[in-house]
């Protein structure tokens, strides 16, 4: 139950909630949630996937789906009527002016045909909050607010002229428009890139500070919620499992799923073996144990390497230029320089992390290692192959020494192919098999087949199964599965494991370090997440606009950094620690 | 890149199926069922030979010794309709099986390689897309004869751009995913992409093209026989009754409105059933329903 939060202010509360239960056909999908935010309050509320996060938000600002049913009751700002029960008219009124909601996809949250200024000003006209003149100057005054750069010019703007930062920041505009009560952030920064993150949420916290608005952050990221929040909720199956503030909470976890959230979360933490924790063994762990961040367990015992280390992967002054489509009718196709001179070495065994925030050309180069794309300028040499040069034999045989994994569990297997055969799928090809290994005969792969499932830690009944029937974690072990069954060499990986929850996230990770060692694979790691590189990487690159700016051994990159990016990044990047409490003023 | 999160709890219950779109699928269903019993059943049994005229009843108002009367030269028109419901379907299954055969392959290829090789198929697809499939027809039956084999093949080369088109936008889409990219990775060749990845994945597509295609056919061989170009007599056609019907206009209402409604109720049935599938299949809802 809700014990009253600490706050000094005495004003009505910017919402309670009390016994909301959402249900869909016979299915409870939020059971019996209770829980107030004070006008001002920051409230946090976390979970995974299907926890029902959403839904509660959804449930606050009355905008469930058709065939979801709410009960319980749901207040604003003291309003007396309950949102639950409230018809569809009354409830839009409540929307936009009361209460008001940040989505997580800021592309799809505006109008692209309608300039920014007017969708700002369009929430005050629609309230009636500002007569129409007067709204479009107000909006100009909040884009000015939300920090944009010529907020005149800004304003008339379309959505597709502006960054994914920058349109955040209108979405906010808007919700900030009317002054509402209390505004709810469905995952405002999930979408963006870290350093662009850190601005919008410092963002957001000063302007519910500087209102007194209540707050309802929602999130899958703990870390993001310990720099927001002061207080938080945490929700697993529908259930409020456990509440607090962040201090506590984060430091003395009460519930077992909270401890495993934590644990998982925590990529500077390990267990007795040096393998990450798990929601199933974080019993061992210690939260908010004040270990120096940036010194924290990665080196790895460099297992009797041979003594002379063999390069690779070699890239000398690499870069592509490609030419985008034309954007409008007149104008001149754009000339994109994805990649400009970039040179690296990776060693026999190493684990090569590449870390840049989207646009950075980290996509472009794995494409390129994996030989599905070619250089215009420089040289790289896979496997003793020069891609550039390399005619179609040649790619054949970088191809079966080098495999990915992809970032999305859902869209890198085929949904009309059953595991087994998505896995068998790079054995029907007689070039990846290794040498020694003759024709590969049905029987032969199913064998491989099924032992490579066994070792991503899958059933084995798996391989008569549909990719829809698992969840995201078990598709990136079949995904991994698929990419080791032919035996490569090196393991490219884009992102595996930014799409996952945090407790599926932690035993993925653990299985790449285990695999990588077990096949003594060469490990490329693409992320733009440097928590995940610094655990599982003993190399890295930092990449910008097409460049690597900066690279060395992690720990050295982490430690003292060089460049100016780099730093930015590592503070930007939110941590669960608690010893650094960091509120924007 | 864009960090792709955690599917929302939104997803996690299943979307309620749009009842709209299974009643056009069950309607669309059951008018297909319908004329294909229709056509089989004629092929063993019809109330009259559909073929034979009787001088004394000739245009005999619907009577309960016949439902749909008579027409000019005797012959029973319920008889007629039901018989004709073989062409029909005859005409659509053909039409559709050639315009598949052609269309399909030279779409996905045109989505595969979709720099030259590509453009030179889609457009030399556009060009015979803008001819008319009924002045293709025509071409043909005044190049080898008119009968219900041209008709069916020039209809069939008529509406293989169709396929063409939307096989290739099909492709391109699957051939941008990751599992695409994997196979070329895993090195697969193209063709086995193509085979494997490619055509099972927009197999639904396709078959919401045929079901569309096929009330497209059966519509424009009913127009052939009635500009006299498609089916010959004696073999009854519903284009022909209606042919036939014209000029009793006004005082024999009834030869044309039940071949008029045969037609109807086909192309409808198909055009129901396309549509329920194309929503039952829609990729955008296929994610949700888990």
């Amino acid at each position: 139950m809700t014990t009253a939060p600490m706050t000094p202010a005495p004003m009505t509360p910017a919402l309670t909630v009390d016994g909301l239960s959402v249900v869909a056909g016979g299915t409870t999908l939020v059971d019996n949630l209770a829980f107030r935010i004070a006008a001002g309050e920051r409230v946090g509320l976390i979970g995974e996937s299907g926890s029902g996060k959403s839904l509660t938000a959804l449930a606050v600002m009355g905008l469930l789906p058709d065939g979801l049913h709410a009960t319980g009751s749901v207040h604003v700002a003291g309003d007396p009527r309950n949102i639950v029960d409230l018809d569809e008219r009354s409830a839009a009124r409540l929307r936009g002016s009361e209460t008001a909601m940040v989505f997580q996809e800021p592309m799809t949250a505006l109008n692209p045909l309608m300039r920014v200024g007017a969708q700002i000003a369009e929430a005050m006209t629609i309230h009636r909050t500002q007569p129409g003149r007067s709204a479009a100057a107000r909006a100009v005054e909040l884009l000015a607010d939300v920090g944009l750069p010529a907020p005149a010019q800004t304003a008339k703007a379309y959505p597709h002229q502006l960054s994914g930062g920058q349109r955040q920041r209108v979405v906010l505009a808007i919700a900030l428009a009317n002054d509402p009560a209390l505004l709810v952030a469905d995952e405002p920064t999930t979408a963006l890139d870290v350093t662009v993150q850190k601005q919008v949420l410092d963002l957001v916290l000063r302007s519910v500070a500087r209102r007194g608005t209540g707050l309802l952050f929602i999130t899958h990221d703990l870390a993001v919620v310990g720099e927001t929040c002061d207080r938080v909720l945490v929700m697993n199956a529908g259930a409020i499992v456990e509440e607090g503030p962040i201090d506590r909470v984060f430091t003395r976890p009460e519930h077992p799923y909270t401890r495993g959230l934590l644990a998982a979360s925590d990529l500077g933490a390990t267990d007795a073996d040096g393998r990450l924790f798990t929601v199933a063994t974080s019993a061992g762990y210690v939260a908010g144990r004040s270990v120096d961040r940036m010194a924290a367990p990665v080196t790895r015992p460099a297992d009797a390497a041979p003594s002379a280390p063999q390069v690779v992967v070699r890239a000398d002054g690499l870069g592509k230029t490609y030419t985008r489509g034309r954007t409008s009718l007149f104008g001149t196709p754009q000339r994109v320089e994805a990649l400009r001179g970039v040179s690296f070495d990776i060693e026999a065994g190493q684990r090569f992390g590449i870390v840049g925030e989207s646009g950075s050309g980290k996509s472009t180069l794995l494409r390129m290692l994996a030989g599905l794309d070619r250089p215009t300028s420089g040289g790289l040499e896979v496997v003793g192959r020069d891609i550039g040069r390399a005619r179609r034999g040649d790619l054949a045989e970088l191809r079966s020494k080098l495999q990915i994994v992809f970032q999305d569990p859902m869209g890198s297997l085929d949904p009309r192919m059953r595991v087994g055969d998505i896995v068998a799928e790079p054995l029907l090809n007689v070039a990846n098999l290794q040498a020694g290994g003759a024709q590969s005969s049905k029987r032969e792969r199913a064998r491989r087949v099924a032992g490579m499932l066994d070792a991503v830690g899958l059933p084995a009944n798996s391989i008569d199964r549909y990719p829809h029937e698992f969840s995201g974690g078990q598709r990136q072990r079949i995904s991994i599965a698929r990419a080791l069954v032919c035996r490569p060499r090196i393991l490219v990986a884009d992102e595996p494991v930014s799409a996952l929850d945090v407790s599926v996230r932690a035993q993925v990770l653990n299985l790449l370090a285990d695999l990588v060692e077990e096949y003594r694979l060469t490990l490329v790691f693409v992320s733009h997440d440097l928590g995940v590189v610094r655990y599982l990487c003993d190399r890295v690159a930092v990449m910008q606009d097409g460049r690597i700016i900066e690279q060395g051994a992690t720990a050295e990159v982490y430690a003292n950094p060089a460049h100016e990016y780099t730093r930015t990044l590592i503070e930007a990047t939110p941590t669960i620690r608690r010893d650094a409490p960091t509120l924007p003023a | 890149m864009t960090s792709s999160t955690p599917a929302s709890a939104l997803t996690a219950p299943r979307t309620p199926r749009r009842p709209k779109a299974d009643l056009q699928l069950v309607i669309g269903a059951v008018l297909i069922a319908v004329v294909v019993l229709v056509a089989v059943v004629s092929v063993f049994w019809t109330p009259y030979d559909p073929t034979r005229s009787v001088t004394g009843e000739r245009l005999m108002f619907p009577s309960p010794a016949h439902p749909m009367g008579t027409d000019r030269l005797g012959r029973d028109v319920l008889s007629g309709v039901m018989a004709g419901a073989q062409i029909a379907l005859l005409v659509g299954s053909v039409a559709v099986l050639i315009g598949a055969v052609i269309g399909v392959p030279f779409g996905i290829l045109a989505g595969m390689r979709p720099r030259r090789l590509g453009a030179l198929i889609m457009g030399g697809s556009d060009v015979v897309m803008a001819f008319p499939g009924l002045l293709i027809a025509i071409v043909f039956g005044a190049v080898f004869g008119a009968d219900t084999t041209t008709a069916m093949v020039a209809l069939g080369i008529g509406s293989a751009p169709a396929f063409a088109r939307v096989a290739r936008a099909g492709t391109l889409q699957v051939t941008g995913t990751d599992y695409v990219l994997a196979a070329r990775a895993a090195n697969r060749p193209g063709l086995a992409i193509a085979v494997r990845h490619v055509l099972p994945n927009i197999g639904g597509m396709l078959v919401v093209q045929c079901s569309v295609n096929f009330g497209i056919a059966v519509l424009a061989e009913a127009a052939l026989s009635f500009l006299g170009l498609g089916t010959r007599p004696p073999t009854p056609s519903w284009g022909r009754m209606l042919l036939d019907s014209q000029q009793f206009l006004g005082t024999h209402d009834y030869l044309a409105i039940f071949p008029g409604l045969a037609i109807a109720v086909v192309v409808l049935g198909f055009n129901l059933f396309g549509d329920g599938l194309r929503d039952r299949l829609d990729p955008r809802t296929n994610g949700r329903r888990r």
